[in-house]
């Protein structure tokens, strides 16, 4: 369904824009999504603060816990780097005012660094039924439909999450969790290309100068196996939503074939950035938040270093948050989200740390500057990839081939 | 004064080099000895002078321009300071444990013979031999089986599992070719136990248990992954800023270093001298 | 001389050695040996015993490039740390204690610390580069990092204390007389060094092996953080890989074959050295 399609930055900026115009409407799919997307938008503007209407909405059915009878309790949440305002939990303007409208506290960290790094450390206590000390956890879409089918992810509680709702209509319901009973996204990044154009001499704009011999040696990508695969499969023209396995074996020997003649200054996780920064690589698979932070942050990088999606499509990736089994206080990490996916919330968090929203509605709530940021808006022509979920057998058979070809 | 070398002496009979080639030795000695030890430093005088840089943005790569600021605002990120006293608590403890068990087996290697002895001694390499993530993962898996919450005891025990061996295994190399009927001879001239052990066999070992605990309390500090698989909520200093180290690198990390850096060495200095005080007064060598 | 440490134990104190191994061991069993156990059956799942020589066989490069990295960092530490011990043991005087700490302080900087700034000064763009493009030494398109040497290089530095210390504390508790004694016997300084102090030493040199060697064999950060792909560890393909736990068969039956591996080397070093053991 929506989930097997390359994400149209169109339709997403469409179902986001309430300003629609009717001659970008181009569906009445996205006619319908916009309409799911935009009521409960237009109820927060017309019933004032968007929390005073959660509290409203008690609940009163399941688990029959209400937003009040939250207050003086505490959330623990552990995230991603970067993924909050000055990834300082202290000054958070969003963390600060859902305490101050709710009255849970949020004790946040920054804690998580790695998927495969999160699974070793937390997987036997889940297994277990062990609580980990978090209420809510964010991990990237695959790792989450994993945990998902394990069974070690406990469901929002629905009557403290009617903003839910306001979820983009492609990320609303994925085969691996339908409606969103147990996930929800928190960002949607990029995974892109950042280079020095003083180094490589001009402007680049495809996958391909990766593996151009011309920078041999200056190249570094990523040991994530569905970006560095993923984009190869792009530059290639197949398509990583759909695979099958023997395109995405063939991309894996692409690069394979590629190390083997010394191309790749490294293959690497997060420590591209430090290279990149000193300028030791001169190209770099890069993810969309990391570029944005660096250039943000420091004008020489601003001015030395440049990002983007190639032609021929970029991969996308969906951070996804979730209540892990032996949460203390799921009820509050569904209130935290609920809070989150308010677009009048949404809009300036993920202006500050520089990702897509995924909320709908939120791009409203942003400056001009940020609408035009490609970070946080992709371009019109951005053709956007969500790698698909792979069945296990073929994640191990894939798994091994991009190990041998990237490692041994 | 320490008692003069083989190479002051002049040798009786004539061989040897001739007495400029030996004071080359000696000189070419002194300089390896130095070269090193500066080649040791050469990093963490990198670091010490980035205390003193105003980065252009969050990372504390590129030397910018000298400043003060983060000297005069060090608690600046308190995350800093509280997991670096959480991984020094648990460095001590560490140490303590460590150098005790450590040492009793390393005597009980050395001293007596017996038919374990084997068994024992390869068991010591084991825990060096094993890669550190499967390690870490096989106590956790262990400590979830116990259903034992993760926290400070369990990273004691964890780091404490290969500590033992270098303190084993230091110890053991101080102590290996002593002349134990040192000892009996004391205890045949009356000493009870506890006497001969405080007055002859601990300062005879005692340079062992200094560096077996001055190893152990840095690989301490250090340790990473087992740790890592084996904390709770609290985190030590290294794991710290590794997840840090994608938001920002301060140099306030670098102060921290450079006064750790500044106090050790105050202490070892103060120790000289103590040492010095006691040789003068009691006209003892330096042991 | 190395063998003949121990004096047989009296009669009537045979359990001495054993209690004193008990606290120690214990823990050793209880937190060590018993979770091993947990790993052992791991490493036999889907696949049983043949997991072993296939993944023998899959990484026989990286285990060979990884024991040739971490025997040339520990003949490296040997040979510069071997002249700095004996320099503190021999020429410390009092300040003896403090060189010894001088030795370890660098290693109370966070490992993450002391090798930013090692990236800091051996990059394309950094000083060491530089001087070394200018003499010469370095063909104009190749840097430092990423390479085998700077793996070695920094395997070296961070295993360097390791070697040192106990070479120090096996050399420090030499007697002088012993040296006074080869001159009165007519042994010229380098005689007296090889027959006395370089043999005396020996379970120092042997200590110092075992810390070094070991640990580095299995170690994975200083090849991940300053090398690259093409000089993966055994500890890097275990580390990367074990989240993934259709991996952890295999990783499991590695680790377990780098164990073995190591111990054999052991064993044989310790034959050549002709001190007595691992025991």
């Amino acid at each position: 369904m929506t989930n097997s399609n390359p994400l149209d930055p169109r339709q997403l900026s469409q179902i986001a824009d309430l300003r629609t115009s009717r001659r970008r409407f181009i569906s009445r799919g996205a006619l319908v999504l916009g309409g799911l997307a935009i009521s409960p938008a237009i109820l927060a503007a017309c019933g004032g603060s968007n929390s005073s209407n959660s509290a409203g909405s008690t609940a009163t059915t399941t688990g029959g816990v209400s937003l009040e009878s939250l207050r003086g309790s505490s959330v623990s949440m552990f995230n991603w780097p970067l993924y909050i305002e000055a990834d300082d939990p202290t000054t958070s303007p969003t963390l600060l005012g859902f305490t101050d409208s709710t009255g849970i506290k949020v004790d946040y960290l920054s804690n998580i660094d790695s998927n495969d790094g999160f699974y070793t450390k937390y997987q036997p206590d889940l297994a277990a039924g062990n609580g980990i000390g978090a209420d809510l956890i964010v991990l990237t879409s695959w790792e989450a439909a994993s945990m998902i089918e394990q069974g070690y992810i406990e469901a929002w509680d629905t009557n403290l999450f009617p903003n839910k709702a306001n979820v983009l209509g492609p990320a609303a319901s994925p085969e691996w969790d339908p409606g969103r009973t147990h996930s929800i996204p928190w960002v949607l990044g990029q995974t892109g290309i950042a280079y020095w154009p003083s180094k490589v001499g001009g402007t680049l704009n495809s996958v391909e100068s990766l593996f151009d011999s011309k920078f041999k040696g200056k190249v570094t990508i990523l040991d994530e196996m569905r970006d560095s695969v993923g984009l190869t499969m792009l530059g290639m023209g197949n398509d990583p939503t759909t695979g099958p396995i023997d395109q995405e074996l063939a991309a894996v020997e692409k690069i394979k074939r590629a190390r083997d003649a010394g191309q790749f200054r490294n293959i690497t996780g997060n420590s591209y950035t430090e290279d990149l920064q000193l300028g030791d690589t001169w190209i770099a698979m890069a993810w969309s938040g990391d570029i944005a932070s660096l250039k943000a942050d420091n004008p020489d990088m601003a001015n030395s270093i440049e990002f983007f999606i190639p032609t021929e499509g970029g991969m996308q990736f969906t951070d996804t948050a979730m209540i892990p089994v032996g949460a203390k206080n799921p009820a509050g990490a569904t209130a935290l989200m609920n809070y989150i996916y308010d677009p009048a919330i949404a809009g300036p968090l993920y202006e500050a740390i520089n990702y897509v929203s995924p909320v709908s509605g939120a791009i409203d709530y942003m400056s001009e500057a940020a609408k035009k940021s490609i970070y946080i808006n992709p371009a019109e022509d951005s053709k956007l990839y969500e790698f698909r979920i792979l069945p296990p057998d073929q994640n191990e058979i894939l798994s091994r081939a991009f190990t041998e070809a990237t490692q041994q | 004064m320490t008692a003069p070398t083989s190479a002051d002496r002049v040798i009786i009979g004539g061989s040897g080099p001739p007495p400029w080639l030996r004071r080359l030795g000696r000189w070419a000695l002194t300089a390896v000895a130095v070269g090193t030890l500066i080649y040791l430093f050469i990093p963490i005088a990198v670091v010490v002078l980035f205390s003193f840089n105003d980065p252009l943005g969050k990372y504390n790569y590129v030397w910018h321009k000298f400043s003060f600021a983060a000297w005069a605002d060090p608690f600046k990120y308190p995350e800093l300071g509280t997991s670096l006293q959480y991984s020094f608590k648990v460095a001590i403890l560490v140490t303590l444990t460590s150098v005790i068990l450590g040492t009793l087996i390393a005597m009980a290697m050395v001293k007596y013979r017996f038919k374990a002895k084997g068994v024992v001694g390869t068991l010591l390499i084991l825990p060096l031999t094993m890669p550190e993530v499967v390690m870490g993962f096989s106590l956790l898996t262990w400590f979830v089986a116990l259903s034992w919450s993760r926290g400070f005891i369990t990273i004691v025990i964890a780091q404490v599992m290969f500590s033992i061996s270098y303190v084993a295994t230091t110890v053991r190399a101080r102590i290996r070719g002593f002349d134990w009927r040192l000892e009996e001879a004391a205890l045949d001239l009356g000493a009870k136990p506890l006497r001969v052990f405080s007055k002859i066999t601990f300062p005879l070992i005692l340079p062992g248990i200094i560096a077996a605990a001055l190893l152990t309390f840095a690989l301490s500090l250090d340790d990473f992954v087992i740790t890592y698989l084996n904390s709770g909520i609290d985190q030590t200093y290294p794991i710290q800023i590794w997840t840090i180290k994608k938001s920002r690198i301060p140099p306030q990390i670098n102060v921290f270093s450079t006064s750790i850096l500044i106090a050790s060495i105050v202490l070892a200095l103060f120790a000289v001298w103590l040492g010095a005080r006691r040789s003068k007064r009691t006209g003892q060598l330096n042991p | 001389m190395a063998d003949s440490e121990e004096t047989g134990s009296k009669p009537n104190r045979w359990h001495t050695p054993y209690l004193l191994l008990l606290p120690g061991l214990v823990a050793l069993v209880v937190f060590f040996v018993v979770p091993l156990f947990a790993i052992a059956k791991l490493s036999l799942q889907s696949g049983g015993l043949s997991n072993y020589p296939n993944v023998l066989n899959k990484n026989w490069e990286v285990i060979v490039r990884t024991f040739e990295f971490a025997g040339l960092a520990t003949i490296g530490a040997i040979l510069i740390g071997y002249p700095l011990a004996y320099f503190i043991a021999m020429r410390g005087g009092r300040y003896k204690n403090l060189l010894l700490a001088l030795v370890v302080l660098p290693f109370f900087v966070t490992y993450l610390v002391r090798t930013l700034a090692w990236k800091i000064l051996l990059y394309d763009g950094g000083p060491a580069v530089s001087i070394l493009h200018t003499l010469h030494v370095l063909p104009p398109d190749q840097g430092l990092l990423g390479t085998d040497f700077a793996v070695v290089f920094a395997l070296l530095y961070n295993f360097l204390p390791f070697m040192v210390l106990p070479i120090y504390v096996s050399l420090e508790k030499l007697d002088r007389r012993l040296l006074e004694a080869a001159a009165d016997l007519y042994a010229s300084p380098q005689r007296a060094f090889r027959k006395v102090t370089l043999r005396l030493s020996l379970p120092g040199v042997f200590a110092g092996t075992l810390l070094t060697f070991i640990p580095a064999s299995g170690d994975f950060i200083n090849a991940e953080l300053l090398g690259s792909d093409r000089q993966t560890m055994i500890g890097v393909i275990i580390e990367k890989n074990f989240g993934k736990e259709f991996f952890r068969p295999e990783l499991s039956a590695l680790s377990f074959m780098l164990m073995a591996l190591i111990l054999v080397g052991v064993l044989i070093y310790a034959k050549v050295l002709g001190t007595e053991e691992i025991a």
